[in-house]
């Protein structure tokens, strides 16, 4: 496919994507130039980004600051955020699935019903759900726990999954069951020896989904996890805009692109996933 | 698949029903009633002191709930309107532009979505307080998140910033699936560019359009992070949005611990979530997906 296009129309474009090009990488490069310079002032760097003097105190100190007044490292805090995000994501696709299965392969009454009402869900606030849930979670005596945003995130993760998995359980070949009914496999085997296997992309779309719902989830953590030992990322670093501590731009940038790190590699190394499994779940949501 | 006949499949069912039915049915279904009682977050016994409808009277009368409402209704519309607009416009560039490295740049633009919304925050924070990078370069000394008037509208802009290259994905992915022999078709007629957008590609994406803007809808009514961090509602509720002022009610050590109230606030929030729920309901039956 080539499109044709008038030389003033691939100068305009050309123009407007840098445009946005530097309106996106601005202020990244710019938080980056503050964590490697030596004040954070305006006159300490040339045209904004390069930094005058040069410096990689700002991590050092970076660490020591959030050991010191946030009561954390920064190993403990990546720790709990995979610890939450994995258990939360393995757990949510693992019963999805079968939810999905079941909804695909089986006919029974009111099905559409439940399949609307499950994946409609993703559309209730957590506002809604805070007070009720912190009750619940205290009463089962999980508030300040791992359980206590694990088990919400699980059911947040639900609907999205359920939604993309059964798409495309639904495509696979029914050919796929007869043969498998002839080797005498029953459902739970053709599930689990057949279907899941094939159906990677489909779960790798739903990880990249419920990967960036879960691991940047803020207002639930930060009301559940009250110790400064197991908060997530986002919970601990919204500390250091708190105002409850002046911390240098130099500190403040570093620990800003640090906690920040785990997610850009993550999306370095899956980035056509990430593309392909935010507009699967959204266009068919 | 062939499907087949079943009373129940419950054991497939089952696990996923009962979370709904525990974190997230009963939840809702208490806090409906946590709202027509008074309760101040200790007393062991919440349902001590009922209320009836004093609350939903309060909130008629709460002026800091209809700023809320209305910093809100602010922040959905400007986000829906604008993160549309720039992810259309981008994707039509990105899509007709033929450049040589578009999946390069489209990852770029969309970079920002897949940071927290905290971190972003954070970034921008420093961009607008005081002392901060806005004010040093053009010599100002302007409190953009402190003042009266604008805190609200920084915060729609940095959502903007942060959430347009999503909906440019999207609408991008709505082109790719565009037959693109009508739009040469049209132009061997004649037809100029801004034609072929009107009449060929805006009515073929009307459907991505809807699913995009109910998508922003939702996450403006739940918007939070970005208020907390950068202006935490403040000065004195000017830029407080519903949910932060459901926060500042209940959990904030600063707020006043009024559950009850809290959860009547957030009664609207669960309110509009219905409303949409039913027009997505509609439209996926319709379309018999």
């Amino acid at each position: 496919m080539n499109k044709r296009m008038s030389l003033g129309g691939y100068i305009f474009t050309r123009i407007i994507i840098a445009l946005e090009l530097i309106i996106v990488l601005f202020p990244v490069l710019w938080i980056i130039s503050i964590s490697f310079r030596e004040g954070g002032n305006v006159n300490d760097s040339w045209l904004l980004i390069i930094p005058k003097k040069f410096t990689f105190e700002n991590y050092s100190k970076s660490v020591e600051f959030i050991h010191k007044w946030l009561g954390i490292t920064y190993q403990r805090m990546f720790f709990n955020s995979i610890l939450v995000t994995v258990i939360s994501i393995g757990i949510a696709i693992v019963i999805s699935s079968f939810a999905a299965f079941g909804f695909a392969s089986y006919k029974f009454k009111g099905k559409e019903e439940l399949y609307t009402l499950i994946i409609i869900s993703f559309m209730i606030p957590a506002q809604v759900l805070l007070i009720p849930l912190f009750l619940l979670l205290g009463k089962m005596g999980l508030i300040n726990t791992y359980a206590a945003v694990i088990l919400p995130y699980i059911t947040f993760g639900i609907p999205i999954s359920v939604l993309i998995l059964r798409g495309f359980f639904e495509q696979i070949p029914k050919e796929l069951r007869d043969a498998s009914k002839v080797d005498g496999a029953g459902d739970l085997l053709y599930f689990i020896k057949i279907v899941l296997p094939i159906s990677k992309p489909a779960i790798a779309a739903c990880i990249i989904f419920l990967f960036l719902q879960t691991w940047n989830e803020f207002l639930l953590a930060l009301v559940f996890l009250r110790n400064d030992l197991i908060q997530t990322v986002p919970v601990t670093v919204a500390k250091i805009g708190g105002g409850a501590y002046i911390i240098p731009w130099g500190i403040y940038g570093a620990a800003i692109v640090i906690s920040t790190i785990p997610v850009v590699i993550v999306f370095l190394i899956f980035q056509k996933w990430f593309i392909r499994g935010i507009t699967m779940g959204a266009i068919k949501g | 698949m062939r499907l087949k006949e079943k009373f129940f499949p419950l054991y497939y069912t089952l696990p996923v029903i009962l979370f709904y039915l525990v974190f997230l049915f009963y939840p809702i279904f208490f806090n409906v009633i946590l709202s027509f009682f008074n309760w101040n977050g200790i007393n062991p016994n919440i349902f001590k002191d009922f209320v009836a409808f004093e609350n939903y009277k309060n909130l008629i009368l709460d002026k800091v709930f209809w700023l809320a409402f209305r910093n809100t209704i602010y922040f959905v519309i400007s986000t829906v309107i604008v993160q549309n607009l720039i992810g259309l416009f981008l994707a039509h560039i990105l899509f007709f532009g033929n450049f040589k490295y578009g999946n390069i740049l489209r990852s770029i633009i969309f970079f920002p979505t897949i940071l927290s919304p905290v971190i972003v925050s954070l970034v921008w924070k420093k961009i607008f307080i005081s002392d901060g990078l806005l004010n040093t370069i053009l010599h100002l000394d302007i409190a953009w998140l402190g003042g009266l008037y604008a805190g609200i509208w920084i915060v729609a802009f940095v959502n903007i910033w942060q959430w347009s290259g999503y909906n440019m994905v999207l609408y991008y992915a709505g082109l790719q699936s565009l037959d693109y022999q009508l739009v040469e078709a049209a132009m061997i007629d004649g037809a100029n560019w801004a034609g072929i957008v009107a009449k060929i590609v805006i009515p073929f994406l009307i459907p991505t359009i809807t699913i995009a803007s109910i998508l922003t809808v939702l996450g403006g009514f739940k918007v939070f992070d970005l208020v907390y961090i950068m202006t935490k509602g403040g000065p004195a509720h000017q830029s407080e949005v519903i949910t932060s002022y459901m926060y500042w009610l209940s959990f904030d050590a600063t707020g006043p611990n009024r559950m009850g109230y809290a959860a009547t606030v957030v009664i609207f929030s669960l309110f509009i979530a219905i409303v949409f729920a039913s027009i997505r309901m509609r439209i996926m039956f319709t379309r018999k997906i």
